[in-house]
Formats: C-alpha cells, sequence, structure tokens
C-alpha cells in the first residue's frame, strides 16, 4: 500500500487516534488485509503504540493480518439462522471451498467467516457475499453461490 | 429549503404533505435490509418505470421506504390511500398491479396476504392479524416515511418535539418528562432512563465537564434487528430522540456507535445527519436558537463485546473494546472520563413521543404502575424481531405486559409447518428459553427476569420440537466464547470449560458428575466475571437446565438427542414415503445415497456426515432422523 | 537536588470494616490497599502496587456489605467510598475464590503461583479435561502485569495483549523483536509465573535475579514516587528552576543573584509544555527515569537553520540556568534556540552560558564596549546578542573567538588589552582550574564552595552538591563534619564514573522511607541497591567503604595527575569570590539584612553606621578564612599536606605509591617539608 494511500486515509479521519478503528477498516476494506508496515505507520503517524493497533487488529472480527480472498462470505451465525440450519450452511461451503472456516482459497477468490447475527433474521438463513445478501439460503443451495461468484 | 427555524418547522411539514396529495395515491416500497435481499430495489425501479411507460408518474409516487416489519412477506408494496398490502412480489408481478390496480381500480388478488389460519384474502394492511394487535410508538413511521427525505419525516411530526422542548421547555423540564414516561433502557438490562439522565446532569454539575451523549447501534444479539430496522426506517427520529437528550443533560457532542455489517443503516444515517445539518437540525444554533449540538459516527469493527457499554466506548477511543470494572458508572466517567449518557437506537427514538405527548400518556401504556418508581413496571411498548420457527417472521411493536402466547400465536401466527411450540429464547445470549408453559408470561422487563430470561434488546427466537435445548445452550456458549473479550478468567475460561462440558453432553459422553461441574461453573461466572458478559454468559445454560433438565439428561443417561439434532447422536435414515425421486442423491455431498430411479433409496451410515441436506431437499419429508 | 515531596491534596477519610478490624482510608482508596493497612491479605494474582489495578484474574474477589446490601466485588479494583463492611473469609467469598482458582487450574496445573493459592483455598482442578491445557510450570497465566509494566513502569507500551476469548495472548507485536525494547526486564520481573526470560548474553552477570530484584525497586519507585518528587520523568532536571529560585540559588546575572521575578517565565511548567519525548532515553537497560527530554519541530529564528523545524535535545537546568537566567534571559524561545546552537556546534551549554554571563557583567560595568564586541549589546536579557555571539564563536569571527576561549583567558585578554582591573576580574570571573563554574550559588554555603572548587575537573557541582545539607539543612555545622562531607560524596560520586553508572538513579528519586534513616542524604537504601548490583555482576561481596576505597585510590591518582599539570596545589582550589560572597556594593545592599545579620552573628562586627565597603570588606576577610579552614580540614581528612598534596603514607595505604606516582609529589612534598 502506497504512503499517499495510507495518508488519504489518515487525513479522512484528521489523524484522530480515537478513529483507529474506522482508519484501519478502510486500510482493510483497501487492501483486503492489514500489512505489517501499515500497521506500524499508522501507529506512528496517530502516536500510539504499534502493540495497540496489533490488538486492534487481532481483536476485531473485520481485521485480517493476511489477505482476504476476493470475496468474503459471510455465513450468518445468529440464533434465527442457527435454528434454521447456519451450521450446515457453514458445513457446505467449508466442503464446497475447500478451506476449513475463516480460510481462504488459495487462488485468493473466497475468504469463508462465520459472523454474528447480520440482523437479517426474518429471512434466516443468510449469507453475505460481498455486499450481497442471500437470503433463506439453504445447505443444497451452497453451490450454486459459489458458481455465481467464481465465474464473476 | 434552507436552514429551518422554530418558526417554519410545521410549514415545511404541511407543504410536504400538500405535494403529496397532489397525487392519486402513494405506492411504499419496502426497502428495509430484508426486503432488499429478496429484491426491493428492482421492484422500486420497475415500478417506477412501469409509471412512466403508463404516464402516471404525476398520478402515483413511488415512496421508497424503511423496513415494514413483516419480513417474512418480502418485498412488500403497500397502496396508499386504501393500504392495500401486496407481498412476496417479484418484478413481473407489477405490471399486473399497475395496469389492474391503479389503472383498473381493481386490486389484484392472488398478490395479496392470505391468512394461514383461515386461508383468506386480507387486502388491507391494517386488517392483517400481523399488525392488528401491535401499537406503534418506536416504529411509529415505519413503512410510511421516506427514510431518505427530511421533509418526509417533518411531514411525519419528527422535530415537533425538539421544536416544543426548544421554544418553552427548560433542560430540566425535558429530564421530567423522561422520568415521568418511567421508560426503561431498550438495550438490555432495563436500567430507567430518566435516573441516567439524572445521575449525568448531577456527575456535569460536580466534575464540570462537559457530557456527551451515545446511541449505541452496535445492535450484537444474535437474532435481534430492531436498531438496524429503526435506522434504516425513520433515522431522523432517532436524531431527534438524541438532540432532546442532548439539551437535557447538556450536551453539545453526541456520538452514534455503529456496527460495520449494517451497510444500508450506516448510509441512511450518514445522509439523515448531513441532511438535518444542512437545514439546521443538527450543528450550531439548532431550529435558530441557542441550543447546539452535533454527532459523529463511530464504527464497530466486530466484536459482540462492544455493546458492553465501557468496551464501546473504549473503541471509541480507538482502543480495543475490553470492559473495565463499572464500580465508577459511565454517567459519572465515561467516554474520555467525561459525564456519558448511553441509550440505544429504540430508546432514542421513544423520547421525542415522550417529550412531544408527555412522560404520562406513555407511562400509561405498558405493565405496572411506574407513576411512583420507574422500578415498579415497565411502561410503554417494546419492539420484538419474531424469528426463528415462526409463520410470521418480522418485527412487531406490543406494549409491554403483552402475554406471550398473542405475540407468538397471534401476531406470529405460530409455528411453521404444523410443528409443536418448543420455547422462546429471549434476550440474545445473555438471555434464556422460556419453555410452552410460560406461554401466559406477561411479557416485560421483570417478568423476564424472573423466568430467567431477560429483555435484551428484544429479540424472540421460536423454536419447535426439532430444536435440542443442549445445543441451542451450547450454541450461545460458543457463541461467546468466540466473542468474550478474554480478560477476566471466569469468562475466559468458564466460557471454554463450559463449551467443553456441553461438548461432551452432546456427544453422548456425559456423565451426572459432569451436570454439576457444569452447574458449579455457571455459577462462579455468573458471580465473578468482570462485566454482563461474562457474568450473564451462563443464563442459557442455567435456564434450559431450568426447563429442559430431562433432555439433558436423555443426552446422559440413554445416549440421546430427542430433537434429533446432535450430530453424534443420531442417524438419517429414508422411510417408505421416498419416491425414489433421486433429488437427495444428487445434492449428497459424500455420494452415499443410493437407490434406484422410482425405488426407496438408502443411505450409508459409514459414510454419511450427518449434514442433513438430503433432509432438506426431500419433497416428501421421507428422510428422518433417529 | 534530593527529593521534594509535596503533600497530597486532603481526602476525606472513610472508615471501612474488614473482618472485624477498623480502619480510616482516604476515599478511593482499593479495598486491597485497605485491607493492606488493617493487616488483612486479600490473595491477587494480577495486581501490583506499582502498576494500575486490572481486575482480570478475578482472586480478589470479596463478599462487601454496603448498606446494608451484600454484593462481591474484586477488591483489587474497587474504590472505598462510603462506609462498607468487607468479608475475606465469608463462604461466598471463599465459594468464588475457590472457583476462580479451580478455572485457573484447569487450564494451567502446574503453575506455582496458581498451584500455591489454590491448594491454600482449597480449590481443586475441575471434572473436564481444559482444550487448552498447559502443563508448563511457567505458563503465561494472562494477569497482564507484563503489559501494565511495560506501559507504566516503563513507558513503553512493546509488549501488548493480541487476540481475544479463548485466543487472547500476550505478544510483541506480529510475534517479532521490538528494536524499542531495551531489555529492561521490567515485564520479565513482575512476571508471577516465569513465563518472561530475560537473556544476558553480554554481560554474564553472576547473579541476574539479585541485580533484577534492585533494578526492579528501582522503576518501581519511578513509577509511584516521581511525580511527587523531583519528576524527572515529565521535566527532567528543569524541575529545579523554581526550587533555586526559592532558596536564592538560582544564578542570576553572572552570579549576581539567586532569584530573580521573571523566573515564572521558565519554570518547569513552562518546560511541561514544550517537552515531547517522555521516553526512556535508553543509556541503561532497565532505567525508566527518562531524564533527557527534547522539544519537537522547534523552529529557530536566528542562524543557519533559521525558520526551519529542528529537534531540540533538552533544556536541562543547567541549560535554562546557564543560558537563561544567568545571561539575563527569560524567554524560553531564546533559551531552547542557544540549547539547540550549542549542541549544534558542538559547544557546552554552561560553559558558554558561564561565559557570556561573564562578558556581559564586563560590559555592562564598562570594560567593554560595542566597539570592542564589534557591535554586539552585550547587556544582561539581550538573547539576539548571545545568539549572535554563540554564531560568531561557531564561525570563528568577530568578539566570539575571544568569548570562545573561556573566562580564564578572557580575564587575562580584558585586562591587558581592554584595561579590566585585574582583582575585580578575577573575583567575578566564574572558573576554577580553567573551566567555567556550573549553575547554582554557593555563596551561602562553605561546603559547596569547596565542593565546587575543589573538584579535580574544575567546578563542576558532580563531586559534590551540599548546598541543601549545608545551607538549608543545616546538617554540617562545623569544619570536621564539612571536611567528611567533602572526603564521602566526591569518593561516592567518582564509584558512579568508575563502573560507568549513572548517578542520577541514586538520589533524583530516593526511597519512599528515605527520611526515616539517620543520613538520609546518602540515600542510604540506594547505596545498598549499588552494592548488590556490583556483587550480583562480580559475585564479589563489598561493603560500602570498599566502594569509598576504591574511589579513593582513582581520586588521589587524580590528584596526582593534577599536580603534574601544574594544577593540583591549593591556590588551584581556590574559587573566584563571587562563588563565596557579595563582590559588588549592588550585590551587598540587595541582601543587606542576611550579610549585616551574619556580620553581628558571625563575625562580631557591629555593621551600625558603617559603610558598605566596610562591611563588604570585614565579610570577605571572615569568608576567605572560613574558607582556608576548610581547606585545612578537608586535606586533612583527605590525607593530604597543607599544600593539597597527597602523603606518601596516603599512597602507600590505598597501594598506589607507585615510583612514577611517588615522582611526582615528591618534589611538593619536600618543598613543604613533609616527605
Amino acid at each position: 500500500m502506497n504512503r499517499a494511500k495510507i495518508d488519504k486515509i489518515l487525513a479522512r479521519w484528521n489523524r484522530d487516534a480515537n478513529y483507529a478503528i474506522e482508519i484501519l477498516q478502510d486500510v482493510q476494506e483497501e487492501e483486503r488485509y492489514l500489512p505489517q508496515d501499515v500497521l506500524r505507520y499508522v501507529a506512528d503517524e496517530l502516536c500510539v503504540p504499534v502493540g495497540r493497533l496489533h490488538h486492534i487488529a487481532t481483536f476485531f472480527k473485520a481485521f485480517s493480518l493476511v489477505p482476504r480472498g476476493r470475496h468474503v462470505v459471510e455465513v450468518c451465525m445468529g440464533t434465527a439462522c442457527h435454528v434454521k440450519g447456519a451450521p450446515r450452511v457453514l458445513d457446505a461451503f467449508a466442503r464446497e471451498l475447500g478451506v476449513p472456516v475463516g480460510g481462504t482459497t488459495r487462488d485468493l477468490q473466497f475468504t469463508l467467516e462465520p459472523v454474528r447475527c447480520l440482523g437479517c433474521c426474518a429471512i434466516a438463513p443468510v449469507v453475505k457475499v460481498g455486499k450481497e445478501l442471500h437470503g433463506e439460503l439453504q445447505a443444497s443451495k451452497v453451490k450454486t453461490v459459489i458458481k455465481k461468484y467464481a465465474e464473476g | 429549503m434552507t436552514r429551518i427555524e422554530l418558526e417554519n418547522l410545521e410549514e415545511v411539514g404541511r407543504k410536504h404533505r400538500e405535494k403529496l396529495a397532489r397525487y392519486e395515491g402513494l405506492l411504499l416500497v419496502c426497502t428495509g435490509t430484508g426486503c432488499v435481499s429478496a429484491g426491493a430495489f428492482s421492484i422500486r425501479d420497475e415500478l417506477r418505470a412501469l409509471l412512466e411507460r403508463h404516464k402516471l408518474q404525476k398520478k402515483w409516487l413511488v415512496v421508497p421506504t424503511g423496513c415494514n416489519g413483516f419480513c417474512a412477506m418480502g418485498p412488500i408494496l403497500v397502496v396508499q390511500p386504501a393500504g392495500i398490502f401486496y407481498q412476496k412480489l417479484g418484478p413481473k408481478d407489477l405490471a399486473r398491479i399497475v395496469e389492474e390496480h391503479l389503472l383498473g381500480g381493481k386490486p389484484v388478488r392472488s398478490l395479496l396476504h392470505k391468512d394461514a389460519a383461515s386461508g383468506e384474502v386480507v387486502p388491507r394492511m391494517a386488517d392483517i392479524p400481523f399488525f392488528a394487535k401491535q401499537q406503534l410508538i418506536a416504529l411509529r413511521n415505519k413503512g410510511l416515511v421516506d427514510p431518505e427525505s427530511i421533509a418526509s419525516a417533518i411531514s411525519f411530526g419528527t422535530y415537533g418535539a425538539l421544536r416544543k422542548a426548544l421554544q418553552g421547555m427548560k433542560p430540566a423540564e425535558v429530564l421530567a418528562e423522561v422520568k415521568r414516561s418511567g421508560i426503561r433502557g431498550r438495550g438490555g438490562a432495563g436500567f430507567p432512563t430518566g435516573l441516567k439522565w439524572e445521575s449525568c446532569v448531577e456527575a456535569v454539575a460536580r466534575t464540570g465537564k462537559p457530557p456527551v451523549v451515545v446511541c449505541n447501534a452496535d445492535e450484537g444479539d444474535p437474532g435481534a434487528f430492531m436498531d438496524r430496522s429503526i435506522i434504516e426506517t425513520d433515522p431522523h427520529a432517532v436524531l431527534e430522540g438524541m438532540c432532546l437528550g442532548a439539551y437535557a443533560v447538556g450536551a453539545r457532542e453526541g456520538f452514534v456507535y455503529i456496527r460495520k455489517e449494517y451497510p444500508l443503516a450506516l448510509e441512511r444515517l450518514e445522509k439523515a445527519m448531513a441532511e438535518a445539518r444542512k437545514h439546521g437540525l443538527l450543528g450550531e444554533r439548532i431550529l435558530g436558537t441557542h441550543f447546539s449540538f452535533d454527532i459523529r459516527i463511530h464504527r464497530g469493527a466486530g466484536a459482540f463485546v462492544c455493546g458492553e457499554s465501557t468496551a464501546l466506548m473504549a473503541s471509541m477511543e480507538g482502543r480495543v473494546g475490553e470492559p473495565r470494572a463499572k464500580y465508577v458508572h459511565n454517567v459519572e466517567s465515561g467516554y474520555q472520563g467525561r459525564p456519558t449518557v448511553l441509550n440505544n437506537v429504540e430508546t432514542w427514538a421513544n423520547i421525542p413521543v415522550i417529550v412531544g405527548k408527555g412522560g404520562a400518556a406513555f407511562a400509561a401504556i405498558g405493565s405496572g404502575d411506574v407513576s411512583q418508581s420507574p422500578w415498579n413496571g415497565s411502561s410503554g411498548t417494546k419492539v420484538f424481531s419474531l424469528v426463528g420457527n415462526i409463520r410470521n417472521t418480522g418485527l412487531v411493536e406490543v406494549p409491554m405486559g403483552i402475554r406471550l402466547r398473542e405475540i407468538i400465536f397471534d401476531i406470529g401466527g405460530g409455528i411453521h409447518g404444523g410443528r409443536k411450540f418448543k420455547a422462546v429464547q429471549t434476550g440474545g445470549p445473555s438471555g434464556g428459553c422460556i419453555p410452552a408453559e410460560l406461554l401466559d408470561l406477561e411479557v416485560d422487563f421483570d417478568n423476564l427476569t424472573k423466568a430467567g430470561s431477560m429483555m435484551g434488546s428484544g429479540g424472540m427466537i421460536v423454536m419447535d420440537d426439532r430444536t435440542c435445548m443442549v445445543d441451542v445452550a451450547k450454541y450461545f456458549v460458543d457463541f461467546l466464547k468466540d466473542e468474550s473479550c478474554g480478560k477476566c478468567t471466569p469468562c475466559r475460561e468458564g466460557l471454554i470449560g463450559v463449551s467443553e462440558m456441553l461438548g461432551r453432553i452432546t456427544r453422548g459422553e456425559g456423565t451426572p458428575e459432569l451436570l454439576d461441574e457444569l452447574e458449579r461453573t455457571c455459577r462462579v461466572m455468573a458471580s465473578a466475571s468482570l462485566c454482563q458478559l461474562g457474568a450473564t454468559a451462563p443464563n442459557p445454560v442455567l435456564s434450559t437446565l431450568r426447563y429442559f433438565r430431562d433432555e439433558y439428561l436423555a443426552h446422559i443417561e440413554k445416549r440421546k438427542c430427542p430433537a434429533g439434532v446432535c450430530k453424534e447422536l443420531i442417524r438419517y435414515q429414508i422411510t417408505k414415503a421416498c419416491t425414489g425421486c433421486g433429488v437427495c442423491a444428487r445434492q449428497c455431498p459424500q455420494k452415499c445415497i443410493t437407490g434406484e430411479k422410482k425405488k426407496l433409496h438408502v443411505i450409508d451410515r459409514k459414510n454419511c456426515i450427518r449434514c442433513g441436506i438430503c433432509r432438506d431437499v426431500c419433497k416428501f419429508d421421507a428422510v428422518r432422523v433417529s | 537536588m534530593s527529593g521534594t515531596t509535596t503533600s497530597p491534596d486532603k481526602v476525606p477519610a472513610v472508615e471501612v470494616e474488614i473482618d472485624g478490624h477498623k480502619v480510616e482510608v482516604p476515599e478511593g482508596t482499593t479495598l486491597l490497599a485497605a485491607a493492606r493497612k488493617a493487616g488483612v491479605r486479600i490473595p491477587t494474582l494480577c495486581s501490583h502496587p506499582a502498576v494500575e489495578p486490572y481486575g482480570a484474574c478475578r482472586v480478589c474477589i470479596t463478599e462487601i456489605e454496603v448498606r446494608g446490601r451484600k454484593r462481591l466485588v474484586t477488591a483489587c479494583n474497587y474504590p472505598v467510598r462510603e462506609p462498607l463492611k468487607a468479608f475475606t473469609e465469608s463462604d461466598e467469598t471463599r465459594q468464588q475464590r475457590r472457583g476462580v482458582l479451580s478455572l485457573m487450574l484447569a487450564r494451567w496445573p502446574n503453575v506455582p503461583a496458581v498451584r500455591v493459592l489454590a491448594e491454600k483455598h482449597g480449590a481443586k482442578p475441575p471434572a473436564y479435561r481444559h482444550p487448552l491445557r498447559n502443563e508448563a510450570t511457567d505458563a503465561c497465566i494472562l494477569c497482564g502485569l507484563c503489559v501494565r509494566a511495560c506501559s507504566e513502569m516503563a513507558w513503553e507500551d512493546i509488549i501488548a495483549f493480541a487476540g481475544r476469548g479463548a485466543g487472547r495472548r500476550v505478544m510483541m507485536p506480529f510475534g517479532e523483536p521490538s528494536e524499542r525494547c531495551t531489555g529492561c526486564g521490567t515485564c520479565a520481573y513482575i512476571c508471577p509465573t516465569g513465563a518472561i526470560k530475560v537473556h544476558d548474553e553480554q554481560n554474564r552477570p553472576v547473579d541476574p535475579a539479585r541485580i533484577r530484584k534492585y533494578g526492579f525497586r528501582l522503576t518501581q519507585e519511578m513509577t509511584l514516587l516521581d511525580d511527587q518528587q523531583c519528576q524527572m520523568r515529565r521535566v527532567g532536571t528543569a524541575h529545579l528552576v523554581e526550587i533555586m529560585d526559592a532558596y536564592d540559588l538560582l544564578p542570576t546575572h553572572n552570579y549576581k543573584f539567586g532569584k530573580h521575578p521573571d523566573t515564572p517565565k521558565i519554570a518547569s511548567h513552562v518546560w511541561k509544555t514544550f517537552v515531547r519525548q517522555n521516553v526512556p532515553d535508553g543509556c541503561w537497560a532497565g532505567c525508566q527515569m527518562s531524564c533527557a527530554k527534547a522539544v519537537e519541530d522547534f523552529v529557530p529564528r536566528t542562524g543557519p537553520y533559521q525558520g526551519q523545524k529542528v529537534l531540540v535535545d533538552g533544556p536541562e537546568y543547567e541549560t535554562v540556568a546557564g543560558c537563561g537566567s544567568n545571561i539575563g534571559v527569560f524567554d524560553p524561545h531564546d533559551i531552547l534556540e542557544i540549547n539547540f546552537y550549542c549542541d549544534t556546534y558542538g559547544i557546552d551549554t554552561i560553559s558558554f552560558g558561564t561565559a557570556t554571563a561573564f562578558a556581559m557583567e564586563c560590559f555592562e560595568a564598562g570594560i567593554l564596549d560595542t566597539e570592542k564586541t564589534g557591535g554586539l549589546e552585550l547587556r544582561f536579557g539581550n538573547g539576539t546578542a548571545a545568539l549572535e555571539l554563540l554564531h560568531q564563536m561557531s564561525r570563528g569571527e568577530g568578539f566570539g573567538v575571544i568569548v570562545g576561549q573561556g573566562v580564564a583567558e578572557m580575564k587575562r585578554i580584558f585586562a591587558e588589552k581592554f584595561g579590566g582591573d585585574p582583582a575585580f576580574l578575577r573575583d567575578i570571573g566564574m572558573e576554577v582550574k580553567g573551566l567555567e563554574y556550573s549553575e547554582y550559588v554557593s555563596k551561602e554555603s562553605l561546603a559547596q564552595q569547596g565542593g565546587y572548587a575543589m573538584a579535580l575537573k574544575g567546578p563542576q557541582h558532580d563531586e559534590a552538591w551540599l548546598i541543601f545539607m549545608d545551607m538549608v539543612n543545616k546538617q554540617l555545622p562545623t569544619f570536621e563534619k564539612k571536611a567528611e562531607a567533602l572526603h564521602y560524596f566526591p569518593m561516592w560520586r567518582t564509584w558512579f564514573g568508575l563502573m560507568g553508572l549513572c548517578k542520577l538513579p541514586w538520589n533524583d528519586v530516593e526511597p519512599e522511607d528515605n527520611a526515616k534513616y539517620p543520613e538520609p542524604n546518602k540515600v542510604p537504601g540506594h547505596v545498598e541497591g549499588y552494592i548488590n548490583f556490583w556483587a550480583g555482576m562480580t559475585g564479589q561481596e563489598v561493603t560500602i567503604d570498599d566502594i569509598i576505597r576504591m574511589s579513593e585510590r582513582v581520586y588521589n591518582f587524580q590528584r596526582v595527575f593534577n599536580l603534574r599539570m601544574g594544577k593540583g596545589t591549593r591556590e588551584w582550589d581556590r574559587g573566584p569570590y563571587r562563588a563565596m560572597g557579595p563582590v559588588t556594593v549592588e550585590e551587598y545592599e540587595s541582601r543587606a539584612e542576611r550579610y549585616d545579620k551574619q556580620l553581628r552573628e558571625l563575625v562580631g562586627y557591629d555593621p551600625a553606621g558603617k559603610s558598605t565597603p566596610e562591611k563588604l570588606a570585614a565579610l570577605r576577610k571572615y569568608r576567605e578564612e572560613q574558607y582556608e579552614g576548610l581547606l585545612d580540614a578537608v586535606y586533612k581528612r583527605r590525607g593530604w599536606t597543607r599544600n593539597g598534596i597527597p602523603t606518601i603514607e596516603t599512597l602507600r595505604n590505598l597501594g598506589i605509591d607507585y615510583p612514577w606516582v611517588v615522582e611526582v609529589v615528591r618534589p611538593w612534598l619536600e618543598k613543604e617539608g613533609a616527605a
């Protein structure tokens, strides 16, 4: 990630250390992960210990220290989804993508993440791919969803 | 329209109403997250295109609204003024609606709502049982107001309470109304909002530090989505509530802490704030008065514990969401050590109604008598998200004190597919499971707590007899094990231990001693944890042990999962109902279902991984669990 | 420079009852501290007095009763704000404590800190096997003491938590060694399980644990006491400015006076607003004093860096006084700018300040004028002229060439070329043995006059700083006492040089109980630390006498060296009279009451009706005699002759009577008839 890009993000948040988490979210969105050198640079610029940012990066689900796939498949594990079969949907994704839960495919196309409730309980079970929601997604429909993104 | 002042607020609303009155009617398209994921945006666009094609755009106006609430039926279109309710629409259905209904004057029967119990068609929204029993305060404008138009909001009376307060009420009078209403925080523990604000005012007087008001939109309870919906539907109601709170406690600065998982809500909130600022309803000299207040947004980054107030404030300061001891309360020393009022979205959305119509009117609704003390009851209404194995999933707002049965059966329409009601889980991971024998419970803060659960933010997850209560308990414990910040021993180690023990029970490795240890560990967690996440974490276990102990014992003594959920204890079997259609064999990821066409199929148990896909896809209910 | 303890604001007291023992504590005291005061020990695993309470381990959970209501709280972080009863052994307390310990035991069954508490409180391992069970005896129990120690004690924030829930762990960011980590070992010392280990492969101390114990004690004192004592971490030595002014010791206008109405403009609160880099300097692994300060983004108004942002390393007290009050400059920007350019040009700020002050006094006395200075208006307070002088020095131009040669040379030049009165120049030229004085007014402390003028390298206060002992606390009433101090302190301080150690941790922070020792000025608690450091490093047990003797050998050798260089006799141990008393009428009259009283009470001379020059002369006669008496007493104590020559016997006693040493002293001894 080049300096100009990071500086732009820092400027957006006024280099305010109160917004460290937002700054890292923007970096994560651009890079699909938090590169070590960027974290160190941001820590310097915000005058906060790099250990604090490292803790944030390993604490919040939004962050990853290794690159994530082009499509992040977020399987909602909320209660409504759970009672409607979300664990089986998650298993199906893991099986079809050939990655463990939390893993990324070798071609960096997909990352599989369980997420806590997406708040779409009425259409459970729910899966979010990128910014698109898929409601009432049974395990049997997982293949079709993957196909859609693998091609697109 | 530029800056709005005290004098011309009404006029802005009136002008907007007059503008709408020029139309023959309005087409309200629900664009809440649920409907959007079912294609609501294309419904909106297609409808507009059709109107243009038929040159009807001056007669009918498409209004995208926030969540209608009846999410199970999305995408939804309501045709005003008659209030005709269309459900489960596809883009292809719209031509008929335009031609037959708008032009022909006859609603399209096949697209209308059918009552599940009677099978009768119910054309008008107000007549649908799901809506009939509701009483709307927080959701007062749902399905009506355009969330992306401040004029629309004002036309429904939003900012009227703020005008009233700024015109003729002292901050202490606003606080007094809120106290009189008896409203208790809708975010979890139900602490009286008026008392909280009062403590803040006292702390400001004592410390001289500038106070802050915060809106907690980090709705974390799985199964609860009312906060998201309120922001998506009526963001100005929340902003108005926060303005009133800021006015009452003397804050100039406010924050909304919102989950990053809610992109649509974030977008609408940002738009609403920008518009409010532009028109002088946020920022310097609000409504032309001396009151100044502005709000900034913090985005959560995915941590359930950040719903805990001290953790939320830590992450607002750019730190990890680790709770601290609350021996000194946030109202005294919260965000950056300043007196801080934190309320959740639903609470803030109630405030304008309380100030506008008076606290007494609010107090008259609900359970108990809060005129002496807010602790004597639960006033007002509460929004519940009704989800799980229930027919009418969606968002409902009902008066406090309503019986559980009314919510689940009258409004919710009972259980799907003729199955049996088993339990309803309330209060999220901190709550508990309430069994069928308590269906006549009058739902309010204290009754839910007495029943071993809690209100939480208002999630109601209905469970049928295919739900294993040990599995549900393990689900919540595993959820929290992953979400615990890990700071204190009882929460961190306790959750690991309890998860391990529940795992052994669901695998059929449990013993009676283990059950004792389970209860003991739960009690240590409840008493010794640093924050409420850890202290309430055992609730799902303790409440299921209380009401469904025999189900635990079945796992332990008989090595059986009565609900047929726990993988290690079940087998899938194809019964005689099988028609030999072969769908299951094609879908089986293990390729372990065999059988000739039109003949009974068989599962090879050695290779079966109990994924359940065969049962999901079978149209004949031929796959059984034993 | 000894620690001055300020009393904290009065907070109301609250009465608490712990297991039946009543005790009063200030409001806000933690329950744990209150219990300790009541003599009740509450077990903990994550609390330590030197760091903020954290409330993570929950072992200190205690049942309390407030206003009739019972509840459970963690003692470590529960602030006592109203009367309460605590029950550290009630059934409820014991049950929860046992439960918490049992949870820890499940994961870390063999860590002694956990096991001992578990056994003591009857906790048993649970009936399941913990998935993350760690059998190591030195497993990390996630108490967070190291993280807080690194942040609050070392001021570094290097070591940190990572992850959450079951994945929580303590680590350096990214699991990589940090270049900021100085290896101070504070984290390792505070760790209750030994999970953090320090490897010292360079020094190979004999007993590292012993060194760490005393090192940690010092770190702890810095954390807990520095804010009330010297504030070395927050302002560094510049905290002294207002203290010196208050005692009339801050040199102003070439040491004429000891205080100035403008001192608040350059007092420590001002420097706090400039100083940014409050981090350990890293000169000594483990020293958390953070004495060095820096000002970031400073923009000089003159010289080659004019208008650019620069980093100023400082300012220290000596710089503020030398380049500030002593030359009459009370503008912090000018002081910082002189500080910056002195550093940039490689010029000592003390020598520059004292030399410039001398030139300024000569200018104001009419010995110099703008013709002689090449146009420089060298009046007190003219910061611009001082800066220009500094730039000239660096370029080897103009009047800067003359001032740059130092006070000793200036005295000669001003007398020879500019017709200055040699006696006056000698009186006000603040140098001994060719070195400029450092920045304390020594007029009212005979011992300090000796401390300066007898110092072997010239008048630097780092051999002996006795002003407070002598003048303020009156602990050195006799020649013998003064002589003893002028023996002990120079020897003790010489030892720091011998060891390559720094003096600041000895007495710029003092143990909390320092005052209760018979000789608090020696800071016996810290002397003990240094003795243990020596022993831990070398394996050799020593006493303070051994240490003094080590120094004496070197000190006497240095004296012999001075002698060989022609500056080792009595005449070189006398300072200018400005360091001993008022030189001018103006000086006398500014403190006439004090001097008149001394004339009456000490000298036996009635000042009534006498002119100031008469009184000046009487006082001077007395003080110079006193000083000669001091020299005699000190020489005697050091085993030197009346001319200040170490005797053969002294050299022999110290085991340095090498022929080539004896060869240097013998002619001098013979001259005195002492050989």
